[in-house]
Order: structure tokens, then C-alpha cells, then sequence
């Protein structure tokens, strides 16, 4: 009988040292991973806390020269906002007078102009008379003159009304601006 | 067998156990510290967002002139009315009229109200307020686009609304209906600041250079600023003489 048994203790022993082989193995690859790994977590911890204290100490110092700047501050912040606000208030503006003077402009001599009114934001109107029958023939080149020439302050004009009293010639336009 | 048995458990208990210890030491100990360095890497860059945002302020107010700023500061204060004075606005419309044979003939304020003044396809820029000012001038019929000119290119800033006149051979009446603009108080706080509220952008650079070329009525102002009225919000207001005192 104990023959018999002993090529199964052998075998078992084999087994038995086969494994504690490939057990201590593993063992001490993951107890290795698991220390490195805490080693580098704790670093990495102990660093970025060095790293928080160097920026904190970076922001005191830039913060400080900041408020040294205070009152340029102050001035600048106040001159940005007024401005935003009044570059807004001019872009939105329209220069009646640049457009009539240019509209006097483009009609030159022989003609009168005047007596304008200005009801809406885009447009104004605008009187011109004339005694000479020649001028009469030119207004209508005029006034394509008037919106096709990209004109400063014109976006365009149109002719509204003709008359005809005592040899003046009245012309009633609608002059669009931009 | 039973010793075989006993000596398989000791084999594989024991490794498993600390396997176990191991993961529980790793949520236990290792785990928190991970949330821990996240966090950090998060202040890390929460705090140098901030210094680069402070930095680029302080870089941008130590390379700007403070002269110039003051320069600018001083021609926007000519360009805004500080309060609802309507009366500094008649002055100033009054003076550029005599400087054309003009003059004041009716003037009516109401500030604050637009009313049927103000026309809907006229932008409204949030923060600015209208002053209106319904005046009539009469004057010399050949200086009546000077006029025009002159009130469109003094300070402070006007927009002409409305605009009606009659002629006669020789002289103009003109109705107008102008508005001069004030600002409301700026309420941003300075910590919120970023270097977008303090930087000038080119349409804004272009409105100082624009108004530059502006009569700035600085005798007015300087008359004006002789009776000076503090304010409660520290602002000096303009003195409110009589606008037809030579």
C-alpha cells in the first residue's frame, strides 16, 4: 500500500511546489505594482501640492501688482465701457449734413438747394429748383449719379414731385442715407 | 488526503487574502489620494487661468499710456452729457448758432421722455440714454449747412431726429428735434473683469480719433464747469445759467 501512494505524494508535492513557484511569482509582481504604484500616487500627491503652494504664491505676488493698478484701472475700465457704448451711438448716427452737401455737391451750379426735411432715420428730403431748361434735361443723370456713384452718406435718391410755376422748375426728392 | 486538502487551502488562501488586502488597502489608501491629485491638477489650473488672466491686465495697463487713457478720458467726458442738462445742451446749440448769425428762437426739453421723437428704426444702444431737445433757429438762409455741420460735429455727441425748415429769400428757420446722450453708471465689478473690458478695439479707437476732429464747445464746458455742483454720485454736474446770457 504505501508503495503505491508514494508516487502520489510526490506528484502532489511536485504540484504543490509548481505553484507556491507561480503564486510567489505573481505575488510579488502585483505587492510590486501595488507599491510602486503607491509610491508614484504619493509623489504625485506631495508635488502637485508643492506645484498649488509655487502658483498661489505666483497669483499673490501678480495680484498684488494689480491692485497697485488700481486707480489706472478704474480709468481704463470706465473709458472702455463709455467708449463701447458712444463708437456704438456714432455708428448708428447719420450725418445729414455730409449727405446734403455732398447732394449739393453732385448738383453744382445752377441749381438751388434746399428747404429739407428729415422725417425718417434713413431718408431725407431735399427741395432742388432750377430756371434753366437745360438743367432740367440733366436731373435725371443726376440722380442716377446719386445712386450709383457710392457717394459718402447716400445709399440712393428718388425723385418724388415736378412742378413748374412762374419758369422755376421744382423737383421734390427722397434721398436715402447710409 | 485530508492533509493534501489542508495544504491546498494554505496554498491558495493565503494569496488570495492578500490579493484581497491589497485592493482593500488600494480603495482604502490609494484610491482617495487619485481624487486628491485630480483635485490639485485642478487648482493647479484654476490658479494659473487666473494669474494669466491678472498677468495680461497688468501687462495691458503697463503698456498703455495713462497719459493717452487721461487724454481719451477727458475728450469722452466733453463727448457725454454727465446728467439729463438740457440746459448745458441749449447752450451749446445756442452758441454754435451765433457763431452762423442764428438764433435761438423756441427751444423745449423734455429729458427722458423720447416720446414721439424717438423713431423705431433707430437703434436704441443699451446703457445709453437720449436727451432730446426741440429747438427752432432762425438765421441767415445761406449758413443754414454750416449750422447743420456744426451741431453734428460738436461735442458733446448730438443726433439730429427731426429736421424741418422754411425759407424765405433771404433767411431760415429751422426746426429740430437733437438728442444729446448720457450714459448710465457702468455696475460691473472690477474682480470680474477680463482684458476684453479693458482693451479698446478698433471701432472704438476709430471714435476718439473721430471726435478729436469734433469742436469740443471747451469754453462752454469750462464756463459752465466754473459753477461746479457735486452729486451724490461724485460727478460734477454743469452749472444751469441762463442759456440766452450771451
Amino acid at each position: 500500500m504505501s508503495l503505491n501512494l508514494l508516487p502520489s505524494q510526490a506528484k502532489f508535492r511536485a504540484f504543490k511546489t509548481l505553484w507556491k513557484k507561480r503564486i510567489n511569482a505573481g505575488l510579488t509582481g502585483v505587492i510590486g505594482v501595488w507599491v510602486i504604484s503607491a509610491f508614484l500616487v504619493l509623489g504625485l500627491n506631495i508635488i502637485t501640492r508643492i506645484k498649488i503652494k509655487q502658483e498661489q504664491r505666483l497669483y499673490d505676488k501678480t495680484y498684488d501688482l494689480y491692485k497697485d493698478k488700481t486707480d489706472d484701472l478704474i480709468t481704463t475700465k470706465q473709458l472702455k465701457y463709455q467708449a463701447k457704448l458712444m463708437s456704438k451711438v456714432l455708428a448708428e448716427r447719420r450725418e445729414y449734413g455730409l449727405s446734403i452737401s455732398n447732394v449739393k455737391k453732385m448738383f453744382g451750379e445752377g441749381y438751388s438747394v434746399d428747404n429739407f426735411v428729415v422725417k425718417n432715420f434713413n431718408s431725407f428730403g431735399v427741395i432742388i429748383s432750377t430756371m434753366d431748361n437745360k438743367k432740367v434735361d440733366e436731373l435725371e443723370k443726376k440722380l442716377k449719379n446719386l445712386t450709383t456713384n457710392n457717394i459718402e452718406g447716400i445709399a440712393g435718391a428718388q425723385l418724388q414731385s415736378v412742378s413748374m410755376t412762374s419758369g422755376i422748375w421744382t423737383f421734390s426728392l427722397e434721398v436715402t442715407t447710409k | 488526503m485530508i492533509n493534501n486538502k489542508e495544504d491546498l487551502i494554505k496554498l491558495f488562501l493565503v494569496p488570495i487574502l492578500i490579493v484581497i488586502g491589497l485592493i482593500v488597502m488600494f480603495g482604502l489608501i490609494i484610491n482617495p489620494q487619485i481624487g486628491t491629485i485630480k483635485t490639485n491638477f485642478g487648482k493647479i489650473t484654476e490658479l494659473q487661468k487666473q494669474t494669466k488672466l491678472i498677468r495680461d491686465k497688468v501687462d495691458y495697463l503697463s503698456t498703455v499710456p495713462q497719459a493717452e487713457i487721461k487724454k481719451n478720458s477727458d475728450l469722452l467726458a466733453n463727448a457725454i452729457l454727465v446728467e439729463k442738462d438740457a440746459y448745458f445742451l441749449v447752450n451749446v446749440i445756442r452758441k454754435i448758432a451765433d457763431r452762423y448769425g442764428f438764433e435761438v428762437q423756441s427751444f423745449l426739453v423734455s429729458p427722458g421722455k423720447m416720446g414721439d421723437v424717438e423713431d423705431k428704426s433707430v437703434k436704441k444702444v443699451n446703457g445709453v440714454e437720449q436727451l432730446p431737445l426741440n429747438v427752432t433757429l432762425f438765421g441767415p438762409r445761406d449758413q443754414y449747412l454750416e449750422v447743420i455741420k456744426a451741431i453734428e460735429n460738436s461735442l458733446p455727441i448730438m443726433a439730429i431726429r427731426k429736421f424741418e425748415m422754411k425759407n424765405s429769400l433771404a433767411n431760415s428757420e429751422m426746426s429740430m428735434i437733437i438728442a444729446a446722450f448720457y450714459i448710465k453708471d457702468d455696475d460691473s465689478k472690477i474682480t470680474n473683469l477680463t482684458l476684453a473690458d479693458l482693451k479698446l478695439n478698433e471701432s472704438e479707437l476709430k471714435l476718439f480719433k473721430t471726435i478729436e476732429k469734433f469742436d469740443n464747445n471747451g469754453a462752454i464746458v469750462k464756463m459752465a464747469m466754473q459753477v461746479p455742483i457735486s452729486t451724490n454720485s461724485g460727478v460734477i454736474r454743469y452749472g444751469r445759467e441762463n442759456p440766452f446770457i450771451p
